[in-house]
Formats: C-alpha cells, sequence, structure tokens
C-alpha cells in the first residue's frame, strides 16, 4: 500500500517537474534560466526513466541471471538494467547540449552585454528592419 | 563493407578533422582536400547502399558488436530510407564543395567537422532500426545543427537564431525521449521490428510479454513524437526558430538543413505510421495531420509575401514544404508513403539549387536583404536562369520534378477530401507570387544606393567575379531537376514504387531482424 503510493507520488512529482520545466523554458526571459529549467524538464524525464526499471519489492536481487532462481521470480526482483543504459546515453547528450547553449548565451553576452530575450528580441527587430 | 559503417565514415573523418588542421597549422587547402575526401567517402558508401537495397529482395540489417535485435541495437535499411540517403549524400558532397568557396572566414575545419557531423547524424536517422538509436540520432544531428547555425559567431542574427534553434530542439527531442519511456513501459522494447511484432501479434525471440493495454501508450507515444516533429521540422505552432536560424546560417548550410535535416522528423513519423505501427492511425490523428500541415501551409505561403530578406523568404519556402509532408503524412495509403518520399528528394534538390543560386548573388553583393539585392542579376544571366528553373520548380511547373511529386501529394489527399487537396494548388499560387517578386527584384530592381546601411545582414565582404564552382554545381542540380521532372514516370516506377511497396509491408520488416535473432539459436 505504502510502495504504491510511493511510486504514485513520486511519478506525479515528475510529471509536475516536466510541465514546469516546459513552461520555463517558454516563459523566463533570461537565456540562462532558460537552461535551467530546460534540466530541470531533462532531470525529471531520466529519473521517470529510472522509476520504469525499478522494482519496489525487497529483498531486490542484481540484474545476473543465476541458474538457481525461477526466470519469473528473477524478472520481478531484479531491476531492469535497460533503462539506466538510456538514462545514461541521454545523460551524455544533455551535458554536451548545456555547454552548447551556455556557450551561446555568452557569445550574445559579450556581443551585446545582455542574456535577456526581450532584450534580444529588441536587438533583433531593430536590425531586421 | 557492411551496412552500419555507412554513418561512421562521415562520423569517423569528421572526428581526426580539428586534429589535422592543428596538425596542419590550420592550412585552408589540405583541411579543404579533407574534408571533401571525406564527403565523397561517404557518397560512394551510401550509393554502394543504394544500389544493395535496390538488388536485395529484403531490408538489410546490420546488428552492431552482433548483438541481436531486441538486445542489441540494430541498422535496418530498406529502399525508402536508401534513397534519401543517397540523396542526403549527394546533397552533403555539393554543400562541401560549395562551401569550400564560399565560407572565407577562419575555422573552416569547424564548418567542415560540423558538417561532417550533420552527415552523420542524417545517415544514422534515415538508417536506423531502433526507436531509441533514433533519438541518439536526432541528438547528433541536432548538436551539429545548432553549432554549425551559429558558425558566424559574432553576427547577432546567427547566435539569436542558433540559440533559439537549440533550446526549441532540445526540448523536443526530450520530449520524444519521454515518448519512448511510455512505449518501454508498455511494450517491453525500443527496438522498431519488435515494436511492430508485438503491435501485430507476431512472435519474436528473447523479449518480454506486452504490459497492460498498449493503445493507450501508443496514443501518448504519437502525441509525443508529433510535438517533438512539429517543432524539429517546422510545422505552424513550432515554425517559430526557422526563419531566424536560417537568417543566420551560411547558405550551404541552409541547402542542406532545409532539404534533409528538418525532413527526418517527417521521415521518422512516416516510419512508425507506415511500416512499424501500420494500420494504426486513428481519425483524430489523421485529422491532426491534416489541420496542422494545411496551417503551416497557409503561414508559409503568406508570410513569404512580406519579408525582406531573402534567406527569410526561403525559410518560409520550407516551411510550406514541411506542411505538404505533413499534411500527406495523415492520408496513411500506400500513395501517400510513395508521395512523401518523391517530394523529400525533389524538394531537397530544387531546394538545394535555390539556395545555391541565391547563394552566388550573396556572394555577389556580400548582402542578403532584398534592398541590397535589388538588380543584381541582370549581371549574372546564367545563374538568374538558373534561380528561375528552381523557383518554377518548386512552384510545381510541368516538367519540372516537384510538379510530379505535388501531383501524386494533391492525389493522395484527394482520397481524402478535394478542399484538403485544394490547399496544395491556393498555396502554390501565394507562394508564386513571392517567388515572381523576389524575381523581379532581382532582373528588374535598382541597386541600393547606400551600402553597408545594415550592419546586421552582412554576408562579408563582396566577392568580385563569378566563380565557376558555383554555377557548375548550379548546372548539374537544374540538370537534375529537369532530368528527373521530364523522366518522372520512369524513376517512380523503377525506384520509388518499389521503395513504397517494400516500406509499407512490415512483415518483411519484422521478418529480416528475427531471421537474425532466430539464427543465434540454431
Amino acid at each position: 500500500m505504502i510502495a504504491a503510493f510511493l511510486i504514485f507520488y513520486i511519478t506525479i512529482t515528475l510529471f509536475a517537474m516536466i510541465f514546469l520545466g516546459i513552461y520555463g523554458v517558454a516563459t523566463r526571459s533570461n537565456l540562462i534560466k532558460k537552461i535551467i529549467m530546460l534540466n530541470v524538464m531533462g532531470d525529471a524525464i531520466n529519473m521517470l526513466f529510472i522509476l520504469i526499471g525499478y522494482r519496489l519489492v525487497y529483498p531486490v536481487f542484481p540484474p545476473i541471471y543465476e541458474k538457481h532462481i525461477t526466470f519469473e521470480e528473477f524478472l520481478r526482483r531484479a531491476v531492469d538494467p535497460v533503462p539506466q543504459a538510456l538514462v545514461l546515453t541521454a545523460v551524455v547528450i544533455g551535458m554536451a547540449m548545456n555547454i552548447l547553449l551556455t556557450t551561446y548565451a555568452i557569445q550574445f553576452y559579450r556581443l551585446h552585454g545582455t542574456v535577456d530575450a526581450r532584450d534580444m528580441a529588441e536587438i533583433m527587430g531593430g536590425e531586421r528592419e | 563493407m557492411e551496412v552500419g559503417l555507412v554513418p561512421v565514415v562521415p562520423l569517423g573523418f569528421a572526428f581526426f578533422l580539428p586534429f589535422t588542421a592543428f596538425f596542419t597549422r590550420k592550412n585552408r587547402k589540405v583541411v579543404i582536400a579533407y574534408a571533401l575526401t571525406a564527403l565523397t567517402a561517404a557518397f560512394l558508401s551510401a550509393l554502394w547502399l543504394f544500389a544493395k537495397a535496390y538488388s536485395s529482395s529484403e531490408p538489410l540489417v546490420y546488428a552492431f558488436g552482433n548483438w541481436i535485435a531486441p538486445i542489441g541495437i540494430v541498422f535496418e535499411v530498406d529502399r525508402f530510407s536508401a534513397n534519401i540517403v543517397l540523396t542526403a549524400a549527394f546533397g552533403f558532397l555539393l554543400a562541401g564543395l560549395y562551401s569550400a568557396v564560399f565560407i572565407r572566414s577562419h575555422g573552416l575545419e569547424f564548418f567542415y567537422t560540423f558538417l561532417l557531423g550533420l552527415e552523420a547524424g542524417a545517415f544514422g536517422a534515415f538508417m536506423t532500426g531502433d526507436a531509441f538509436n533514433l533519438f541518439v540520432m536526432l541528438e547528433v544531428l541536432g548538436a551539429s545543427a545548432y553549432a554549425i547555425v551559429g558558425f558566424y559567431r559574432n553576427r547577432s542574427d546567427a547566435v539569436e537564431g542558433a540559440f533559439k534553434y537549440g533550446i526549441s530542439g532540445a526540448v523536443a527531442t526530450s520530449l520524444y525521449f519521454l515518448a519512448l519511456g511510455f512505449v518501454y513501459a508498455s511494450l517491453g522494447t525500443v527496438n522498431m521490428a519488435d515494436l511492430s511484432a508485438k503491435f501485430h501479434g507476431i512472435g519474436f525471440p528473447v523479449t518480454v510479454k506486452v504490459f497492460g493495454d498498449p493503445s493507450l501508450a501508443l496514443a501518448i507515444f504519437f502525441a509525443l513524437t508529433i510535438s517533438t516533429v512539429i517543432v524539429k521540422s517546422a510545422i505552424f505552432p513550432g515554425h517559430y526558430w526557422l526563419p531566424d536560424a536560417y537568417q543566420g546560417a551560411p547558405i550551404p548550410v541552409g541547402a542542406v538543413l532545409s532539404g534533409f535535416v528538418e525532413v527526418v522528423g517527417i521521415y521518422a513519423l512516416s516510419r512508425f505510421l507506415y511500416t512499424v505501427f501500420q494500420g494504426y492511425l486513428p481519425e483524430a490523428l489523421s485529422l491532426t495531420f491534416f489541420t496542422l500541415g494545411a496551417s503551416t501551409a497557409f503561414l508559409g505561403s503568406v508570410m513569404m509575401l512580406v519579408q525582406k530578406n531573402v534567406k527569410r523568404i526561403i525559410a518560409y519556402s520550407t516551411i510550406l514544404h514541411m506542411g505538404y509532408l505533413f499534411m500527406t503524412l495523415g492520408v496513411g495509403s500506400q500513395l501517400a508513403l510513395l508521395a512523401i518520399n518523391f517530394h523529400i528528394v525533389n524538394h531537397a534538390l530544387a531546394k538545394g539549387l535555390l539556395f545555391f543560386t541565391v547563394g552566388a548573388f550573396i556572394y555577389r553583393t556580400g548582402e542578403s536583404s532584398l534592398d541590397g539585392l535589388a538588380g543584381v542579376g541582370k549581371g549574372m544571366p546564367l545563374t538568374t536562369a538558373l534561380f528561375a528553373v528552381a523557383v518554377l520548380s518548386l512552384v510545381g511547373v510541368p516538367p519540372l520534378n516537384v510538379f510530379f511529386s505535388k501531383m501524386l501529394i494533391y492525389n493522395a489527399l484527394l482520397q481524402v477530401s478535394p478542399w484538403l487537396a485544394s490547399v496544395v494548388i491556393i498555396t502554390s499560387a501565394i507562394a508564386a507570387w513571392a517567388y515572381f517578386r523576389l524575381f523581379i527584384t532581382l532582373w528588374r530592381g535598382k541597386p541600393a544606393e547606400v551600402h553597408g546601411h545594415h550592419a546586421g545582414q552582412h554576408e562579408g565582404s563582396p566577392a568580385t567575379g563569378d566563380p565557376g564552382l558555383f554555377t557548375g554545381i548550379n548546372l548539374l542540380l537544374a540538370l537534375l531537376v529537369i532530368g528527373i521532372g521530364l523522366l518522372a514516370p520512369t524513376v517512380i516506377d523503377l525506384y520509388f514504387h518499389p521503395a513504397a511497396v517494400q516500406a509499407m509491408d512490415y512483415g518483411a520488416y519484422i521478418d529480416a531482424v528475427r531471421k537474425l535473432a532466430l539464427g543465434v539459436f540454431h
């Protein structure tokens, strides 16, 4: 009962974080805050993946198959390693994306002395006329 | 040679390019020679792949590290992917050649590194047989694209365009990752053949049972994947980044972005809808495709009329064509897939020609605003004629190539409703007016007296002379545009019809992977 509630609670929190992240990217005008909100969203998705592979039972087996355990018992008790592998890949990609976006934010700051999207729109609007 | 090596060729060359440049003291000639060798090698391997895919009766499968399907990652190439890969390799080769003259600033080695990375990502996305690998390839493609769009890093429009593209693209691909979570939780796999087998109730070795009712998971998967594609392929509510990104990007990059990078989203959706989950497509999903696609087409064509920068006109033209492709996705018939495949190839060639001719004008004047380009066509009659070929083709004038794919799209949409099909004609007419206006400005416009007024729009100093390389590339592309147009019925029968038939055959798609997996156990 408590276990089911815990899973439910974590899932709801993670979905709230994902929506919060998208909201933040869309509405914050500071470029750095946009990048932070992107990370909030990405990490919530990563956590959700870990949760998919997680087994809330006791005792938990390591995901190495041994002969003396039945296969069904193994599937029920061993943590699924595939989501962890996927998350590992996504984390690395997320880091590369962070560096790239931060570089652009810094570069814009060097050019115009601001990291505010509203100033950006103003500057660019002037140049597009 | 193995199938899986094809995307590794540009990726491997890309990895060693900065080192090569460093050890040869950034010698421009060495960098160009190295990059062109890499692009040629990639083109030759794509040609090999094309020949192999068309001579084989079933899809080609390559298992990385010999790990069989549901456990390891596989590449699965059928004719649909092979012909797009070949077109992409050809487009990237021409763009690389063009950049050798066009890019005159420092950092050419990084430009080519990103271009090769972009090519590797595009190849991987078109060839992969694994839904998670598609996510990785989207990110490879995305990272290279965000980097290369901001190549002119001291120009604020480039930095702004790259940041917008980067943050929108990163959010979009994260949503695709979330979509994979739902599919994995319900169907227990991310391999495309295995997903298809589970969806169609076909047995597959070494895999888990379906958990619960997969229809809800599939609905969420498609909802999230469509929101990814909306941003990645610039469909109506998610198109906002594209004009800014194209305005900042160098011209040869625009050609490949427009022809192959935007198309990846459309390709992924057509792979999911027409091969993997063939027969899914509920009414509501079709309606989404029609509504969003038609709004995109109208938005693209109308916005083309009011732009003051030639790069933005082409950007909105790309949005227009992505709208056509997105609309056609909702039809769900074999004709629709044929139309999508043929239009992807034709649009890439014609849009490449348009970008490269406009690039020659920009190279000459150093400006991309319409005022700065007024009257430049008079001095370059051949390039202007080729520009006219590109424009007529994109509008859909017979016997040029885009006419035939637009006709196929029209026929596919006619299966649903004549009103929907009329969108293609109306938006083409609006776009034709915008192109006509652009042509008149280039040919008869009075040259602006004050140059250098718009500091942000400068593409570099004006160059003298008309590089023969640009004309050569443009002539080659124009020849293809006219040739494919004249031979369209033959080309469709020989290459595109077999591709559509094979892509719709999900049984063969599953069997190709399953045989490999079963072979391990015997």
